[in-house]
């Protein structure tokens, strides 16, 4: 664990970076889009996590607006998740296993380094949202719903958007989603190449765009795909709770199950 | 301590890259493993040190058996193939992570062991850095950190030069004592034979002479 923790993130702490800056562009690009109102804390928060509307394929105007920011830092999220722990098989960590007596421990730790690292990530765009809230307004969590109308194209009317939804949609469910997805990408890069199961991620990330529905995890990723915020036709934050926690258990423990058996052997042999 | 491999086979993708092994291997000596490529040498040395699992058959460590009493064996220094190493760290970083998942190594003893591989521990470069010859002496280190009783030398050979060779055949000989089983594995048939108290030749995954 302290290896992990040691070499996988402090002494690693520029992967940090792209989210970091990512989260700078998305508040600036904010505040240029929305000069006449200094966004909160929250709507910096919603901005990030709205997500899209779904593609109406049926439709006469077919409108669908990539959001890149958003985009760019989930596949990045992938990116780091699935290649630390196979390249770290592939070398030293053969060697941390070995002494360490202990095929599961290594993979619990992984686990381990795995939630810190999307924990972190998530705290990078948090504390980069609120510099610049504070910088603005002072420390203001409540969100003004005209700007979010603004930024959405959805209608707010009727929406309550107390804080605690706000932190509901915004932050423990695509933290736990997230957690969630990056245990169980890990699990299959046990099973498959991680490039591979970074790929089938990627694919799901960019094919949630179409539709809004429960079984589509990435859904839950989206703030404007919420029930809360469209009534019936959006996702349910139970559901996604639900679906969160049975995808952590499932990459941890299949996971386990895996190592206990897997030959480790390197690419070239 | 003692070795012992059962009816070892394993088979991947349809290959049997090991075929019906039984050995025993007992403390106090030092087997040689001789073989061309594809032989089953790295293939034999994985599987005793629990990285492969057997397909068929059991490696028993002191009574215990691998994959079912324990995971490792429980005191092993390996080097197999290419260094496992951290290569933005110093040889000395490198070997104190290591020592770090017991941390029954203290520093000096780590600086005693590169100095014995005439490798200086206050060394800032990194090991991305370093010759094919300094990485290979630093996952040697690797190998006797901590002392193993079961030590592990996948051609520890392999890009040292002349000199290095000499200290590390010396290390190796001076590492051997009753409880200890060395295993090394060589091209170099002469030096294996001047090496090794055994020498156990492997063709298509068969033990052919022991």
């Amino acid at each position: 664990m302290r290896y992990d923790i040691k070499n996988g993130i402090i002494r690693n702490l520029q992967m940090f970076i792209p989210v970091i800056f990512l989260s700078f562009c998305h508040c600036i690009s904010m505040d240029m889009s929305y000069k006449d109102h200094h966004p909160a804390l929250a709507n910096y928060v919603i901005g990030f996590f709205r997500g899209v509307e779904p593609i109406n394929l049926l439709g006469d105007d077919i409108r669908f607006e990539i959001p890149v920011i958003w985009l760019l830092f989930y596949i990045y999220l992938t990116y780091l998740v699935g290649h630390y722990p196979y390249k770290d098989l592939d070398s030293f960590g053969k060697l941390v296993m070995i002494k360490g007596n202990s095929r599961v421990k290594w993979w619990i730790s992984k686990c381990i380094w795995n939630m810190v690292v999307v924990i972190t990530n998530y705290l990078c765009i948090y504390v980069v949202m609120l510099a610049f809230s504070t910088v603005h307004n002072g420390i203001f969590i409540k969100p003004d719903k005209l700007l979010i109308e603004r930024m959405s194209g959805v209608s707010m009317d009727g929406v309550s958007l107390k804080p605690l939804i706000v932190v509901k949609l915004c932050v423990i469910l695509p933290v736990l989603i997230s957690l969630g997805m990056s245990l169980v990408q890990m699990c299959m890069a046990l099973f498959i190449r991680p490039v591979y199961a970074n790929i089938v991620f990627i694919i799901l990330i960019l094919g949630t765009a179409h539709e809004c529905k429960e079984y589509l995890i990435d859904n839950y990723l989206m703030f404007i795909r919420s029930c809360f915020v469209v009534g019936s036709d959006g996702v349910r934050y139970s559901v996604g709770i639900t679906i969160a926690i049975c995808m952590i258990i499932i990459g941890i423990a299949v996971g386990i199950i895996k190592i206990r058996r897997k030959d480790i052997i390197t690419d070239e042999s | 301590m003692k070795v012992e491999l059962k009816h070892v086979s394993k088979n991947i993708k349809g290959s049997m890259v090991l075929d019906d092994i039984n050995v025993e291997l007992n403390g106090g000596k030092i087997y040689g493993i001789q073989g061309v490529n594809g032989s089953g040498k790295t293939m034999m040395m994985r599987v005793i040190s629990g990285l492969v699992r057997a397909s068929v058959g059991e490696v028993v460590i002191d009574g215990k058996i691998i994959g079912k009493d324990i995971s490792f064996p429980e005191s092993i220094g390996l080097l197999i193939e290419n260094p496992g190493l951290i290569m933005n760290y110093t040889g000395f970083e490198n070997l104190r992570t290591l020592a770090d998942v017991n941390n029954i190594v203290d520093d000096e003893e780590i600086r005693n062991l590169l100095r014995k591989l005439n490798l200086n521990p206050d060394d800032k470069k990194k090991v991305k850095k370093y010759s094919l010859g300094m990485k290979q002496k630093i996952g040697i280190a690797e190998a006797f950190l901590e002392n193993p009783d079961l030590l592990i030398l996948d051609e520890p050979f392999n890009a040292l030069d002349s000199k290095s060779v000499e200290i590390v055949n010396g290390m190796i000989k001076e590492y051997k004592n009753n409880d200890r089983v060395i295993i090394v594995t060589c091209h170099d048939k002469q030096m294996l034979t001047e090496l090794c108290d055994e020498i156990i030749l492997m063709e298509e995954g068969k033990i052919v002479e022991a």
